[in-house]
């Protein structure tokens, strides 16, 4: 009886299903990148590092469990600021790799700019279209909305992180369409955005032009960037319906498949546990998916049902990029899949926005507004 | 309800409905993934099944020709042939063991070596092919070619060879090259060198590794479930490396190399206003061929073995006491301390007593009293000696240091060697002794604990060319595109050094090294060219394992340096007399005037040479 207050204090309203739909993810991956890395000389130890970062995770998860939701909503033009001048900064002084500036080394940790201004166009949209409402019916309000919009995302294409952009460009219009901005304006700005196809194309650095170029015919080069894909499509369809066997799969064990153990990971899910194995970690993500839906639902304030909206847009749109990659259905961009690819930002990320998601289901269960001090 | 709006605004779709057809779009694309999926995995699990099983995709990589080596004039040093080569996949051979036996009877190699080669690479990456065999002749190939059925996971590919049209000739600028080892496959792995990739070991090839190497390409061929090639699938052509241009003029090169023919040393040429090596010899030197196609245990052994050192680069590995051309630095040093004035004048008896040690000159009958100006001149060792005594070694120390002696020349030649400056503390930490005044002695004719390699000496007579003014020595002139033509780029001068010591100081070396040629009794008359104004200083260092080292530095035309060069003999004599006329005629060579008839020095050591058997010291050092 006597641990009943601290669990009451400290896991009161926690979203239990939701939780543990993440955790048998984050276990699935860890065994995934345990498979793929071991017998891979200089990887093999990094099963431990992601031991590691998924135990920081859990608790930056509890951290963010704590923290009042309108704290992000009320803080949102400074990180989005913040993040403006960091990816300002990032142009001048980043580190250049593979013709990229994306990084900005802080002493001994790098700091990846986009990252941060994903996150925080999140909570600046959601902050804009979920305090105001009859207001959006402007068209003045409107436009300063895609500017809030067009300046972070075009300095994020100049590094140029096209993952990143991909994964805002959508999850932006999901919270405006959804917030009441008038369908017509969004479908007038998606066909402006078709027309200009070619001029973009024009700015594509020539890795981004050829990723596109082979993912339209990748026996075109198939050593080179078609090669991939090729082997990533091998490993899965090799999988069949119940896979090779857990560390037995020939194309993951044997280094054919790049990447295994971040991007590609998906692979690896579907050659060694095969169709079985693809269908339960998409049901798993599917089912994740609609509970922050739910959770939207049943926000308290239009802000915390936009912001858990934009969280599980982001999830669905990283998830969908990248399984789509690896089955052949969409182009090679680097994005990881959340909760399985090795990676501790990656994961410290995620499972932040659970913790911010916990606490959205948390105040609306609470019959009483929390002043700060509850 | 959250997401209600104010009561009387009527929207079209409630945000609700609108919720329900984002996760009915988000339903629609899982579906269509699981749909690809069940595509995949299910209906075309055969297909791909059989890819992997079968292993059959196989990557056989068709190397890049590396690029060309030419000297600065478009003379190709360095260049590529074709060749067929054997490739085997492990994985393939692992079914047929018939297929071993029958490329021994082929190839004529035994069995067990081949079978080690293929057991090596069994455990890891048994898809990846490795190079058997390269320069397969054509009985070879057609023999393959029969029993194409008979030998699965066999792969006959045409691949570009390095080849080096002029042999032994300046193998230490080229260097060689061979398989990655693992040391610089950690080390260069982020710039996309992987196992088995052939990389420069050694020399330019090393040092310019990234230019030369060029972009692989490779043929993907799809092969049976026994390993027979059934079709190619795709190919991707490789890229040539860029062609690098050495600074080096091959005539001066040749040249040199045929004056070194019968002798252990080193000959160095730059040009003193950018630092541009024009020629480096190493003698006794290797043939890069050999390297190519790997090199046999038994030939490699043999150059390891090998007492004279083929493989060490004297240039700059070779670290040796410089012997009376460091009187220059010493002299500096004593101007610079102020402990003498041109005016001083030394008695040279032919032997000094420093207390109960003797110290001698050369020149057993002595000099009588001689000026600092003929000291240098006829490189009398006791009025070094006295000298010595009164100079401080930090002075010396810091002169030298500012030479550039004791640090690398930072040339672009990977293992090079910085020599050693001693002084009071080096010797206190290294031997526990402390510095005596006999250590000055011996340092201020460049014997003692001193050591520099060729090139440092030669940098220090470039500096004085110069006006104290060091460029950093380098090979490279430029690089061009292979495939444009075009001079992607070009190597400019870089100051390395730069001495803090008077003008007046530095006029008065020139000036004194001048006479050193050109006056009667100077000790570098052979190197007298008609019509040029030479500077120079000989040298004749002593060592404990044999015959003098033969030393000859110098510049010209002294107004207007364009050419400096040290010639370092091992164990040859008097520098005067064995590498003086060597420097001549490279430097007739490099100025463009007539060349003279070669005549074989006297490799007789002239009389007079004192060895003393007993005391600490002596100097030699005409």
């Amino acid at each position: 009886m006597k641990r009943k207050p601290f669990f009451q204090t400290y896991f009161r309203g926690v979203d239990w299903v939701l939780i543990s739909c993440v955790l048998v993810l984050s276990v699935i991956g860890f065994f995934v990148i345990y498979s793929a890395t071991i017998h891979n000389g200089d990887i093999s130890q990094l099963w431990k590092k992601q031991l590691f970062w998924f135990g920081i995770a859990l608790i930056a998860m509890w951290i963010f469990s704590r923290i009042d939701y309108r704290f992000w909503m009320e803080a949102s033009y400074v990180f989005y600021w913040v993040s403006i001048i960091s990816l300002v900064a990032v142009l001048v002084i980043g580190d250049q790799t593979n013709g990229a500036r994306r990084w900005i080394k802080l002493g001994f940790l790098s700091y990846q700019p986009s990252e941060l201004a994903k996150l925080s166009v999140l909570l600046v949209l959601a902050r804009y279209i979920g305090s105001k409402t009859i207001e959006l019916y402007f068209l003045r309000r409107f436009f300063l909305l895609l500017f809030l919009l067009v300046m972070p995302l075009l300095l994020i294409l100049k590094q140029p992180d096209l993952g990143s952009a991909l994964l805002l460009i959508p999850v932006s219009f999901i919270l405006m369409y959804v917030g009441g901005i008038r369908v017509r304006w969004l479908l007038w700005v998606f066909v402006m955005a078709l027309a200009s196809t070619p001029l973009i194309w024009h700015f594509l650095k020539d890795y981004q032009r050829e990723r596109l170029e082979v993912f339209i015919n990748p026996q075109d080069d198939p050593l080179g960037a078609g090669y991939n894909i090729i082997q990533s499509m091998i490993a899965i369809g090799s999988g069949g319906i119940s896979g090779k066997g857990y560390m037995a799969g020939t194309q993951t064990q044997l280094s054919f498949i790049p990447e295994h153990h971040t991007d590609f990971i998906f692979s690896v899910v579907g050659e060694e546990w095969g169709f079985i194995g693809c269908v339960v970690v998409l049901g798993l993500y599917y089912f994740m998916i609609q509970r922050i839906f739910d959770i939207s639902k049943k926000a308290r304030d239009r802000e915390g049902a936009l912001l858990a909206l934009g969280i599980a847009g982001m999830f669905t749109v990283q998830i969908i990029i990248n399984v789509g990659m690896t089955v052949g259905l969409l182009p090679v961009t680097g994005l990881t899949l959340p909760f399985i690819s090795y990676g501790g930002s990656s994961l410290m990320f995620s499972y932040a926005a659970i913790g911010i998601l916990l606490n959205i289901s948390y105040a609306n269960r609470r019959p009483v507004l929390i002043t700060g001090k509850g | 309800m959250a997401l209600r709006f104010p009561r009387g605004i009527k929207f079209a779709v409630s945000t609700e409905k609108k919720m329900n057809v984002l996760l009915g779009i988000v339903t629609a694309i899982f579906f269509g993934v699981f749909l690809k999926l069940f595509y995949l995995q299910i209906l075309n699990y055969p297909y791909y099944r059989g890819l992997s099983d079968n292993n059959s995709l196989r990557l056989i990589t068709a190397r890049a020709p590396r690029g060309i080596i030419t000297d600065r004039n478009g003379e190709i040093l360095a260049t590529n042939e074709p060749s067929y080569s054997l490739y085997v996949v492990p994985a393939d051979l692992k079914n047929n063991t018939n297929s071993l036996v029958r490329l021994s009877q082929i190839l004529d190699e035994p069995l067990s070596s081949l079978e080690l080669m293929v057991e090596s690479r069994k455990k890891r990456r048994r898809f990846e092919p490795i190079r058997l065999q390269t320069h397969l002749d054509e009985k070879m190939i057609a023999e393959i070619e029969e029993n194409r059925v008979r030998l699965p996971g066999v792969y006959v590919q045409l691949e570009p060879e390095r080849y080096y049209p002029h042999g032994e000739l300046a193998s230490h600028i080229l260097g060689y090259i061979g398989e990655i080892s693992e040391e610089d496959l950690t080390r260069l792995r982020e710039n996309g060198y992987s196992v088995g990739a052939v990389v420069g070991k050694n020399g330019t090839e090393r040092v310019y590794d990234q230019v030369l190497r060029g972009e692989d390409g490779g043929v993907q061929i799809e092969v049976d479930a026994s390993g027979i090639q059934r079709r190619t699938l795709a190919y991707k052509k490789p890229i040539q490396g860029q062609t690098l241009q050495l600074s080096i003029d091959w005539k001066i090169q040749e040249l040199a190399e045929k004056l070194m023919a019968d002798q252990i040393g080193s000959v160095v040429v730059t040009n003193p206003q950018t630092g541009e090596i024009l020629a480096l010899v190493s003698h006794p030197n290797f043939d890069p061929n050999e390297f190519v196609s790997g090199i046999s245990f038994k030939d490699w052994n043999k150059l390891l073995k090998d007492k004279n050192h083929p493989l060490e680069n004297r240039a700059i590995q070779g670290q040796y006491p410089p012997g009376s051309i460091f009187k220059l630095v010493t002299t500096l040093g004593a101007l610079e301390d102020g402990v003498i004035d041109f005016n001083k004048v030394f008695l040279c008896r032919g032997i000094f007593w420093f207390k109960t040690w003797p110290y001698r000159c050369w020149r057993t009958s002595g000099h009588g009293w001689v000026n600092l100006e003929r000291a240098i001149i006829e490189s009398c060792d006791i009025f070094f000696y006295q000298l010595g005594l009164l100079v401080k070694i930090d002075k010396i120390y810091s002169v030298a240091k500012e030479m550039g002696l004791g640090s690398k020349t930072k040339v672009d030649l990977d293992h090079e060697l910085s020599g050693l400056v001693p002084n009071p503390q080096w010797k206190e930490a290294t031997q526990h002794q402390p510095w005596f005044p006999g250590n000055t002695i011996q340092m201020s004719i460049g014997q003692g604990y001193l050591l520099t390699t060729p090139l440092q000496m030669l940098d220090v007579t470039a500096g004085l060319a110069m006006n104290g003014k060091i460029y950093k020595p380098h090979l490279l002139y430029r690089i061009v595109d292979q495939n444009t033509g075009r001079t992607v780029f070009e190597k400019q001068p870089e100051v390395l050094h730069e001495s803090s010591v008077d003008k007046k100081y530095l006029d008065f070396i020139k000036a004194t090294m001048e006479k050193v040629i050109n006056s009667e009794f100077g000790t570098g008359k052979k190197a007298r060219i008609r019509g040029v104004r030479v500077a120079g200083k000989t040298g004749t260092s002593e060592n404990p394992h044999g015959d003098n080292h033969a030393w000859f530095t110098a510049f010209a035309p002294a107004e207007d340096p364009k050419v400096a060069i040290i010639v370092m003999v091992e164990n040859g004599g008097e520098g005067g007399i064995v590498s003086a006329p060597i420097a001549k005629r490279v430097m007739e060579q490099t100025l463009g005037l007539d060349v003279t008839p070669w005549q074989t020095p006297t490799p007789v050591v002239p009389q007079g040479t004192p060895v003393l058997k007993t005391g600490p010291v002596m100097g030699v050092a005409p």
